[in-house]
């Protein structure tokens, strides 16, 4: 196993190799991949096609093939959820710090940000997107489950060995495993940090997990969830503890789980209707 | 604050995880394979919960009463475990007990009738101007189905099946096979499944012969021992992910039955063409004959299923048309809602089932004509309408348990043939409606 951080999470590669160089290499393919997905779109570094895109001031911005690929998939899933998945809907944060402290924004405030979120304002032509002056893009919801999909794609063209590769507890296998030998995989206990409750066997494919688990915000005895819909301002309501999510791809998957959290009290009904493996963790707060 | 963990996992459910992806699934697969640039290249995912020892069980209580006839009350019990690899192994258990008076095929009449017990051991009397019920009818059915579930490769299944089932009576053993098979980035499944049964039947006092008179206590000239039957089913279907939100599905199947199909317990009356009175048979009886069926039967049904999401509630629509070559035609009507109130679900159900008589059906036949190859008074290969209403109540419950209720209220109204419009016949209400009240309750764990 080789581990690094990048994403603010702990990564790791579980590999089958040997010897010890072979490891190396293909964790270096790996942590190299994610760091240039960072470098390339973390929306806290500058001068990244991110930063450029989040200052031009309503000024029309060329991108290169990766980056429109990313923003056609981010335009896809803002019509599949009905504008619920939105990666300008960072500008929120702006007045919902789920850091466990800060009081609930009123109204106002909210509405007062509202009008910047909304990726059908934005003028996205395939080449070249304009958004509206003060509007953000944040492709954090996709860059991880991204980044663990195309770090596996170049391990798969490097090695025949199957490797999981993990991302802060989103992952792929490279390739698939025979069926005898499965790769484990704890979901976590959102009461207990670091225990694993459910083992989940993987022998082909991707786990992604969307949860509410470390960041939330208490008001007024209210515990809001730090997935926001952008449609209103407000966090989504009655939404699961954590919902974690078996596809083919970690962005299928993560994408599942993400639109399944969306759904609030509907997630559970959403996910068995999209006919997927899924393991869902609810706290209720009597 | 106390805190709760409830979890569920879909993955339990035996729909989750099997089969296509609902319509965003599938739109968010297809934009994925774009975005990864890997149309097609992706591993389908193979994950499922280790169970390390762990068990699922279902257990079902049924009971299905008719208004003064018969009264079946079930228990299925099914036991479920994962097996590595996204395989899994299902044992079903059922036990179901039937009591209660079953139409026997005669016909009312005038005045009290006699017959002879399947057993020929004994007479039982029906009262005059009632429809004539087998009162010794009472049985006690023990099942047992083992199916093993196997992925084959990233987008295929295979599902094994061996079943077999015992009444005193009767005696069922069966083999199945069903592989399903993913294309399409998973928006298409393909089905093809083979089953094949051999039953064989011992009635009470032997298989009579085919439209031989029913004779009096301790003559059994009319009875020959047990005889047997093999069915053979295929299946071949598509699912397909219509849009968004929609599923549907069409499977066409086809089911070949050779050898004993005849009820040994249905009988026709002889009447006589002018007065509709009982034609006079051996001893002190009347002439009822045991009907005769063909011994080849061959099915065709097509089924249409339309899955849609309406937010959290789920609508299904299905069709079922099926056609044989005893010129029974029939036509199924269902529809289902499952309305999510968020800590429980109700679904409510209506079904409409309408069918065609066979061609060898009569309701009795009369005294002085030819006996046919084959005749049934049997309701069921009359023409027959069927209504069912229910709703069903389903409550989840901490770890992965869940509570379900069902109530439905089912009739049944047969239409008797113009012929029988015979003398005394007309009298009577040859095909009177059959209700029944159908409970369930069932808990996962």
């Amino acid at each position: 196993m080789g581990t690094f951080q990048a994403m603010a999470s702990p990564c790791e590669v579980l590999m089958d190799v040997s010897p010890r160089q072979e490891a190396l290499r293909l964790l270096a393919i790996v942590s190299g991949e994610a760091w240039r997905i960072e470098d390339k779109f973390s929306r806290y570094l500058r001068g990244n096609i991110v930063d450029a895109i989040n200052r031009s001031e309503g000024a029309p911005i060329g991108v290169d093939e990766e980056t429109a690929r990313l923003l056609d998939f981010a335009t896809k899933l803002h019509a599949l959820s009905e504008g619920k998945f939105d990666i300008t809907s960072g500008v929120l944060g702006r007045v919902w710090a789920f850091d466990g402290r800060r009081a609930r924004p009123s109204q106002d405030e909210i509405a007062a940000v509202l009008p910047l979120v909304g990726w059908q304002r934005a003028d996205w032509d395939g080449h070249r997107v304009r958004l509206e002056p003060g509007m953000q893009i944040d492709l954090g919801g996709i860059g991880k489950e991204y980044a663990v999909d195309r770090a596996a794609h170049l391990v798969a063209e490097a090695t025949e060995a199957s490797c999981v590769v993990n991302f802060g507890g989103d992952l792929v296998l490279s390739r698939p495993r025979p069926p005898s030998d499965p790769w484990r995989v704890g979901i976590e206990d959102v009461t207990r940090a670091g225990r694993a409750i459910r083992v989940v066997l993987v022998t082909a494919g991707a786990l992604a997990t969307s949860g509410t688990t470390k960041r939330f915000l208490l008001a007024d005895g209210v515990r809001y969830s730090h997935i926001l819909d952008p449609t209103t301002g407000w966090p989504v309501e009655d939404c699961p503890r954590s919902v974690t999510v078996a596809g083919d791809s970690c962005v299928e998957a993560g994408m599942t789980a993400t639109l399944a959290m969306l759904q609030g009290a509907g997630a559970e009904s959403f996910l068995a209707a999209q006919g997927v493996r899924c393991w869902i963790t609810r706290v209720d707060s009597p | 604050m106390r805190l709760q963990l409830t979890e569920r996992s879909q993955a339990q459910s035996p729909a989750a995880g099997d089969g296509p992806k609902g319509g965003i699934a599938a739109a968010l697969a297809a934009a994925t394979a774009s975005l990864l640039a890997t149309a097609g290249g992706a591993s389908a995912a193979v994950a499922q919960e280790a169970t390390g020892g762990k068990w699922d069980f279902d257990l079902a209580l049924h009971s299905y009463r008719e208004t003064d006839r018969v009264n079946d009350a079930s228990g299925t019990f099914l036991v479920r475990r994962g097996r590595g690899g996204g395989g899994e192994f299902r044992l079903l258990f059922t036990i179901d007990t039937l009591t209660g008076a079953s139409a026997s095929g005669a016909v009312p009449a005038a005045r009290a009738q006699t017959f002879t017990s399947p057993s020929g051991k004994a007479y039982y009397t029906t009262p005059a101007g009632t429809i004539p019920l087998d009162p010794t009818f009472l049985d006690t059915r023990v099942a047992l189905a083992a199916n093993m579930v196997q992925p084959l490769g990233r987008f295929s299944e295979v599902d094994f099946g061996l079943s077999v089932s015992s009444e005193w009576d009767y005696l069922h053993t069966g083999v199945n096979a069903n592989y399903t098979r993913d294309f399409n980035e998973r928006r298409t499944t393909f089905t093809l499944g083979v089953a094949f049964a051999r039953d064989t039947i011992d009635p009470e006092g032997g298989a009579p012969l085919p439209l031989a008179p029913m004779l009096p206590v301790g003559a059994l000239g009319n009875k020959a021992g047990s005889d047997d039957k093999t069915v053979t089913d295929f299946l071949i279907g598509v699912t397909h992910v219509l849009g968004r939100n929609t599923i549907g599905q069409l499977n066409y199947s086809l089911s070949v039955a050779d050898g004993y199909l005849t009820d040994p317990y249905k009988l026709l009356s002889v009447v006589d063409r002018a007065t509709g009175e009982p034609a006079p048979g051996p001893g002190d009886l009347d002439l009822y004959l045991f009907e005769s069926r063909p011994d080849s039967r061959t099915k065709h049904s097509l089924f249409a299923l339309w899955k849609h999401s309406l937010g959290r509630d789920v609508v299904d629509l299905s069709y079922r048309y099926m056609t044989d070559d005893w010129k029974i035609d029939s036509h199924t009507v269902e529809l289902r809602y499952r309305w999510d109130l968020g800590s429980f679900d109700l679904q409510p159900h209506v079904r409409y089932y309408t069918q065609s008589a066979a061609d060898f059906y009569r309701g009795a036949l009369f005294a002085g004509d030819p006996v046919p190859q084959f005749a049934s008074a049997d309701y069921r290969v009359g023409e027959l309408d069927t209504y069912t209403v229910g709703l069903a109540f389903g409550r989840p419950l901490a770890n992965g348990q869940r509570l379900s209720l069902r109530l439905e209220y089912y009739e049944q109204s047969g239409t008797s043939p113009p012929e029988l419009a015979a003398g005394s016949l007309r009298d009577f209400d040859l095909a009177p409606s059959v209700d029944a009240l159908i409970a369930e309750v069932g808990f996962r764990w």
